[in-house]
């Protein structure tokens, strides 16, 4: 080790390619937390605990509505829980689960509350006035 | 450890084409992660980010990916091929989160990210990437909080602690208090602490308020909240170690006689493996213990102190503490905080600046 590990970076040195790749890794960051001001689903942005949503799923496939093991199999994630991030987190599993994955798709309904708020609904397939 | 290289210590951080702190980083965000038992967390791809990924054959991408961590972690932990090892972990917990959206976690995001930028560490210059990294989370976290309407005017904090996690702590506080004011409070400590911290992480001069204040900060948030939120809290605590800057040497003096004589030369023979410590006599008799690392002079408590954050192994023992069960962790974390905070030196900080200074007769003796 050297004594420049003390020193913040001189500021004559050409930047090295390990650290171009760094930085324009850090500016894509940067891309996805102004990207958060206009996309509801604050992926990639450093937006933990943003939001508490309480939320219920309920799925009907072929007319049968599916048990909370069955949606959690099919989501993976639990029928009934708490997410700590954008609402959106949930619709987008569900959205991407059922528009390019599902065998027999199914009719879904989200039931949540953000921060306690007033009851919502969502549903897939999503309305086109959405 | 007869016959077994030294530079193969896990305790050993030195020598290598990391810098000691970003190496030690790295070896206790890999620590903690096989503690929490993240390797049953890197699961087959389910509904991926990358649609290139929906192609790969789930199970052999989830076990690629664990034999990857697991060979990584073991090179890094005997500080073999150390960058490498750190760039291979950054991208098997990146792949990770983009292999799976109901998987996404933005602890597991950021773990992703330092492994990678300390994988990207110039030897021989400053971390400054990993600098920026600490710098971004928190701003990102304090700016998404600002456009929160809900953050803002206290009704996220007041359900998230009464609704969701039904603190009775906070609703005893709360008692005869207006509505929503003490979360209001709290709210607002949370947004301009997350500010003032990732601003603090850029400017050289405030990066000891910004690790002590954020050392504080995630220390109220456990006890509050009584969560650690997965590797999160374990994995910002460590990526402080980017922001302080590793003394190559510190002069340790201690005086003949001084209770601290056999303990001192007795914790820097068994632990000093990196040769941080030069343990002399001291110059200086009336002082029992004396440090000096870079432009900190330190005394006493506060030198036995800085001494053993100069030691990886004390780190290694706080990652096991933060990964332990709730009572381990809170005192492990509590514990850690009155213990390394120089309240002396802060203290005397606080007396300068305090206008109240200029009207009462003499200061306090500096320590």
């Amino acid at each position: 080790m050297t004594s420049a590990h003390r020193a913040d970076r001189p500021p004559s040195r050409r930047p090295t390619l390990r650290e171009v790749v760094g930085a324009i890794f850090l500016l894509l960051q940067v891309g996805f937390i102004v990207r958060a001001r206009f996309d509801p689903d604050r992926y990639f942005c450093w937006a933990p605990h943003d939001a508490q949503n309480e939320y219920l799923v309920e799925a009907v496939v072929g007319g049968r509505t599916l048990r909370p093991g069955e949606i959690a199999a099919r989501y993976r994630m639990a029928q009934r829980g708490v997410d700590p991030r954008a609402i959106e987190h949930v619709f987008d599993v569900i959205r991407h689960y059922e528009g390019r994955v599902a065998a027999e798709p199914a009719a879904v309904v989200v039931r949540y509350r953000t921060n306690g708020g007033e009851p919502r609904v969502w549903r897939w397939p999503e309305s086109p006035a959405r | 450890m007869a016959g077994i290289p030294s530079s193969l210590n896990p305790l050993r951080c030195a020598g290598t084409a990391l810098p000691p702190n970003v190496l030690l980083l790295a070896k206790l965000l890999v620590l903690c992660l096989l503690l929490k038992g993240y390797l049953h967390e890197i699961r087959p791809v389910f509904l991926p980010f990358l649609s290139p990924l929906e192609a790969v054959d789930p199970v052999f991408f989830q076990r690629t990916l664990q034999g990857a961590f697991l060979v990584a972690s073991a090179a890094l932990l005997l500080n073999l091929r150390v960058r490498t090892a750190c760039l291979v972990l950054g991208a098997v917990f990146l792949l990770a989160v983009l292999a799976s959206k109901p998987g996404y976690r933005n602890a597991t995001v950021y773990v992703g990210c330092v492994l990678l930028l300390a994988g990207l560490q110039t030897a021989g210059a400053a971390p400054w990437l990993l600098r920026a990294q600490v710098a971004l989370l928190y701003l990102g976290a304090g700016l998404n909080k600002l456009f929160e309407a809900d953050w803002r005017n206290g009704q996220y904090v007041e359900h998230w602690l009464v609704q969701v996690l039904t603190n009775p702590y906070y609703e005893a506080m709360t008692h005869g208090l207006p509505p929503l004011a003490l979360s209001l409070l709290l709210g607002w400590a949370a947004i301009l602490s997350e500010l003032g911290i990732g601003a603090g992480a850029l400017v050289r001069a405030l990066r000891p308020a910004a690790i002590w204040w954020g050392a504080a900060f995630h220390t109220g948030v456990l006890l509050m909240t009584h969560q650690d939120f997965g590797i999160f809290l374990t994995a910002i605590l460590a990526s402080y170690l980017a922001l302080v800057d590793w003394p190559v040497v510190a002069e340790v003096q201690v005086a003949p006689g001084s209770r601290y004589r056999g303990f001192v030369r007795a914790l820097a023979a068994a632990l000093d493996l990196d040769g941080t410590l030069r343990v002399g006599a001291a110059s200086e008799p009336e002082r029992a213990l004396s440090l000096r690392a870079g432009r900190s002079r330190l005394h006493g408590v506060e030198a036995l102190a800085r001494l053993l954050l100069l030691l990886p192994a004390t780190y290694f023992l706080l990652a096991v503490l933060l990964t332990g069960p709730k009572w381990v962790r809170w005192g492990g974390a509590l514990g850690a905080l009155v213990a390394f905070t120089p309240w002396r030196t802060l203290l005397r900080r606080v007396w300068e600046l305090s206008p109240a200074r200029r009207w009462l007769p003499s200061a306090p003796a500096a320590g």
